[in-house]
């Protein structure tokens, strides 16, 4: 079995005083192995850092189940769920924001096993911590500052060495280098792809930007309002991108090489809303260049492609012929 | 003959504390002309927000100008006006757009009325009906479908690309020939941003105006600049035409941002080390402490010098020892 | 554990550096406080002297004499002691009973609301009157005046950490400290407390500056500490008859020293808010 397999997991808000429902997550299932990074790519709205806080259990999905290492999360009681946290961990986006401002670093990265190891002496837990500052690139005289006395890419690095301290498993990723500045971000991502080779670890990569996921990614899952339209191995889905949304995703990616310039799909309108009333159908359906009735009456799954490929578009074969072009093709921008 | 609108020449900007000073700005030069769009691109900390308002004179206290001129369009120097002269400039010859949408928005007035304040400010309320009208125009030219629901609206009822639309339009009511947009699109969408760079683009690109734009994305360089200006703690280390620059990179700097990208089966450039301290004034180059090709002259700081026609840069490497930085 | 008596250590040195003016003040309490409990002072405060009758103040009286005779000077320091010590124990009893009410409240939100309610409605009434009735009631007992303050700042301790630790909750790294695992009672003793603990001593200082007020009422009253027992509210009480005839040393010189002391406290709030604000970026 998978390390983390999660099914029919839905998660719906209900807004105040009655009026709709946001459908945050819907139906989602995908899973992945041991040492596997699976990127999860989707723009605002799209259901992503809800679906890594299910993942994680910070929520409660109100459908399906989430299997970590075979056992089902969403059945857990709080003791049973602490214990799985040592194995199933996360780095949030904000680097600042997730530390305490007035602990020391040393104390921020050591308590994870003073949570999860009870037994473990503290000359042996500060062993622990200054062989992870070590592992993360720290110097160890950060272990007695505070996380406002560093700099951006050094508080990812302590948020990074918290979550590997009790030897996880998995580690969810909420987009941990878009707050970062590009020249940092490049360090960061090499230290967890170096941090997965040593470890073993799986990594769940949350994030917008697609350029950031193909370096360190191997299977791609991309997300939007709430469900998931395309899976497959990065490499074939970014290049031939089977469903028009991540076609129109890598599409508007910005090349950094003057010279090239991508050819354009676009989507129709604004990117829509979680609360906008859907029935049946793909909920691309509104934007869609490609739409025809079918779309809108049948219930849209995800259909294999090619051997690890998934689409979830009737109409996936024909994606290529349709829709390129140097400028807009059939499609009316605002 | 392209017109030049903007020249900027040894832009220096301090923030004074009471323990220290930061140098934020420690010498800028660039210029702007019609019918391009400039990109200013650096990583946080560079200090190329705090430059442009400088420029505009829309710093706030500590920071203060401490040097240089900035030359508009024949105009006169900004950093030298008086106040009321600058604000009349501030507006109708220069559009600001700035990068949070909402902090330029009042949340108690219409949107319709903070159009019109724009143009009370400038004396060009003409009747209410014309002050509708030119702005229900100026909304469909940025793109907003609808126009008439915005403008009756209120800013918390727009998502973040239509209010950044709005800003645009608020910027370019009055036709500005030279607009300066401070990270527009960060934070939005990568769709959204598409359709507001576009956006800025056009209106350029049509009607000989000037676009500076500050920004951190090397993407947006990449695409939407004719040329860019390269700045690394407060100062311009490099800058030329978009083609020259990225794919010769003659600033270390450049190179190592440019070598940062991820890009699949290319190994990324190891950038050790961290900015300096700003509050210190650098006597060498800046960049000295993590550059890999760092030398005995880097000891002071290189001034910015023409290496080829309009590609200039600042780095003791082009003195004769000929740049090949990657 | 030595970095962090170390690092406390030049913590306050730092907050000395940074507000001379509320660090004096601070300093100040102090020095009035150990004088009141210990040193000699140049008359006994309770005695009267009727033989003087009231004079003003010369080299023999620094704040003159009241009407009995008695010592301005001494009895005005002799109360400092009363008067501090009564006050601190009401925002000591306070504080002791809510904060953990508030921590309580934040905790379990959905019963508690009730229970805010109900404080809400309790500070709508004239917390002075109450504390006058019960001090009164109680046959001017000197607890009951420690409770009577406790009563008063209760609700403002419970409110003031429920807003804050509910803000807490919502940030990010609470979030990853429940990501970690970190059981609610640490959390409540690592995350929560040392981010509240600021606000705590600011809101305990403006706690001492009203406690020094009520005091000061109820015994203007004649509720709470009362003759022969120096306390300043009396003081004024007595001496604010003999101001129409001029003579102000009575009244004033007491007056003052409640004016200094709430001054005090009200500084040192400002100044604990703003290091606390300034030390966390």
């Amino acid at each position: 079995m998978a390390l983390l397999e999660i099914e029919g997991v839905t998660k719906h808000f209900h807004a105040r005083g009655g009026k709709g429902v946001v459908r945050a997550v819907n139906q989602v299932s995908f899973s992945i192995d041991e040492g596997e990074t699976v990127a999860l790519i989707g723009e605002s709205g799209s259901g992503k850092s809800t679906l890594g806080r299910l993942v994680l259990r910070l929520l409660d999905p109100d459908q399906g189940s989430v299997w970590f290492e075979g056992t089902d999360l969403t059945k857990l009681n709080v003791k049973e769920m602490r214990e799985v946290r040592a194995r199933l961990q996360v780095v949030f986006q904000e680097p600042y924001e997730s530390l305490n401002p007035r602990m020391s670093i040393g104390d921020i990265i050591g308590e994870p096993l003073i949570v999860h190891n009870r037994t473990m002496k503290s000359n042996e837990r500060e062993q622990r911590v200054r062989e992870t500052l070590e592992r993360v690139g720290l110097p160890q005289d950060a272990a007695l500052r505070l996380p406002g006395q560093l700099s951006g890419g050094q508080q990812q690095r302590v948020g990074i060495a918290r979550a590997i301290i009790t030897n996880p498993k998995l580690i969810v990723l909420d987009e941990p280098t878009s707050s970062l500045d590009l020249s940092v971000r490049a360090q960061i991502l090499m230290l967890l792809a170096d941090l997965q080779r040593e470890l073993g670890l799986a990594y769940l990569f949350i994030s917008h930007d697609i350029s950031t996921v193909e370096y360190v990614s191997q299977r791609i899952a991309v997300m939007y309002l709430g469900e998931i339209l395309e899976t497959g191995p990065v490499s074939e889905v970014i290049q031939d991108p089977r469903h028009p949304y991540t076609r129109a995703l890598l599409s508007s990616r910005l090349s950094t090489d003057p010279k090239e310039s991508l050819p354009r799909l676009r989507l129709i309108g604004d990117i829509g809303s979680p609360t906008d009333a859907r029935g049946i159908g793909c909920v691309l359906a509104p934007r869609c260049p490609m739409v025809i009735d079918e779309c809108r009456s049948q219930t849209i799954d995800l259909q294999p492609f090619g051997p690890d490929h998934k689409v979830a578009c009737i109409r996936a074969a024909e994606t290529s012929d349709v829709l390129l072009s140097g400028t807009s093709t059939g499609a009316i921008t605002n | 003959m392209t017109e030049i609108l903007l020249t900027v020449e040894e832009l220096a900007v301090e923030f004074v504390g009471h323990k220290s000073t930061v140098h934020a700005v420690n010498g800028v030069n660039l210029s702007v002309n019609a019918g391009e769009i400039v990109g200013i691109v650096g990583e946080s900390g560079c200090g190329k927000s705090t430059a442009v308002k400088g420029i505009l004179g829309l710093l706030q206290p500590p920071g203060k100008v401490t040097g240089g001129v900035a030359e508009f369009a024949g105009r006169g120097d900004l950093l030298a006006m008086k106040h009321k002269n600058l604000r009349k400039i501030r507006g109708a010859n220069i559009g600001y757009v700035a990068q949070n949408p909402f902090g330029s928005m009042n949340p108690i007035f219409s949107i319709e009325q903070q159009f019109r304040n724009i143009l009370r400010a400038h004396d060009e309320l003409s009747s209410k009906k014309v002050a509708r009208e030119r702005s229900l125009e100026m909304l469909t030219n940025v793109g907003i479908a609808g126009p008439a629901r915005v403008l009756d609206g209120y800013a918390h009822q727009l998502s973040g690309g239509m209010a950044q639309r709005v800003v645009i339009a608020m910027a370019m009511l009055l036709e500005p020939e030279l607009i300066i947009a401070d990270e527009p699109t960060t934070g939005l969408d990568v769709t959204v941003q598409r359709q507001i760079l576009d956006l800025l683009r056009d209106k350029v690109v049509d009607s000989q105006r000037g676009i500076l734009l500050v920004t951190h994305d090397l993407g947006v360089i990449a695409q939407y600049c004719h040329r860019v200006v390269v700045m690394y703690a407060g100062k311009v280390v490099e800058s030329g035409s978009v083609d020259t620059v990225f794919s010769d990179p003659a600033h270390p700097y450049t190179a190592a941002l440019l070598g940062a990208i991820p890009r699949p089966g290319h190994e990324l450039t190891r950038l050790r080390g961290s900015v300096p301290d700003l509050r210190v004034v650098p006597v060498e180059c800046a960049f000295r402490q993590r550059c890999a090709h760092a030398f005995d002259a880097c000891s002071v700081s290189p001034h910015l010098r023409e290496i080829q026609p309009r590609h200039l840069m600042a780095c003791h490497l082009s003195e004769g020892v000929g740049h090949g930085a990657s | 554990m030595a970095n962090k008596a170390r690092r406390k250590s030049s913590q306050l040195r730092e907050f000395v550096q940074m507000h001379k003016v509320a660090s004096a003040g601070a300093f100040f309490i102090v020095v009035l406080i150990l004088v009141s409990l210990f040193a000699p002072l140049p008359y006994d405060p309770e005695m009267p002297n009727p033989g003087v009758g009231i004079s003003s103040p010369s080299a023999s009286h620094w704040f003159g004499t009241d009407i009995t005779g008695g010592d301005v000077f001494s009895r005005t320091i002799a109360a400092a002691w009363i008067d501090l010590s009564l006050a601190l124990a009401g925002t000591l009893l306070s504080l002791l009973i809510g904060v953990p009410l508030g921590l309580a409240t934040s905790v379990k939100k959905r019963w508690s609301d009730n229970l805010v309610r109900g404080m809400d409605a309790f500070q709508a009434f004239p917390l002075l009157i109450l504390a006058l009735v019960l001090v009164s009631l109680s046959g001017n007992k000197l607890y009951m005046v420690v409770v009577a303050i406790a009563l008063i700042n209760i609700p403002r301790y419970m409110r003031l950490i429920r807003s804050e630790v509910l803000s807490l909750r919502e940030s990010r790294f609470m979030e990853a400290s429940h990501a970690v695992g970190v059981p609610l009672p640490r959390n409540l003793r690592k995350h929560v407390l040392p981010n509240v603990m600021g606000i705590i001593t600011a809101q305990t200082t403006l706690t001492m500056a009203n406690a020094i007020v009520v005091i000061a009422t109820l015994s203007f009253l004649g509720i709470g500490v009362v003759p022969p027992t120096p306390s300043w509210g009396s003081m004024i009480r007595s001496g604010s008859s003999n101001m129409i005839s001029g003579e102000w040393w009575v009244a004033i010189f007491p007056g003052l020293f409640i004016l200094l002391c709430v001054w005090i406290f009200n500084q040192l709030s400002d100044a604990i808010s703003d290091f606390n604000t300034r030390t966390t970026r």
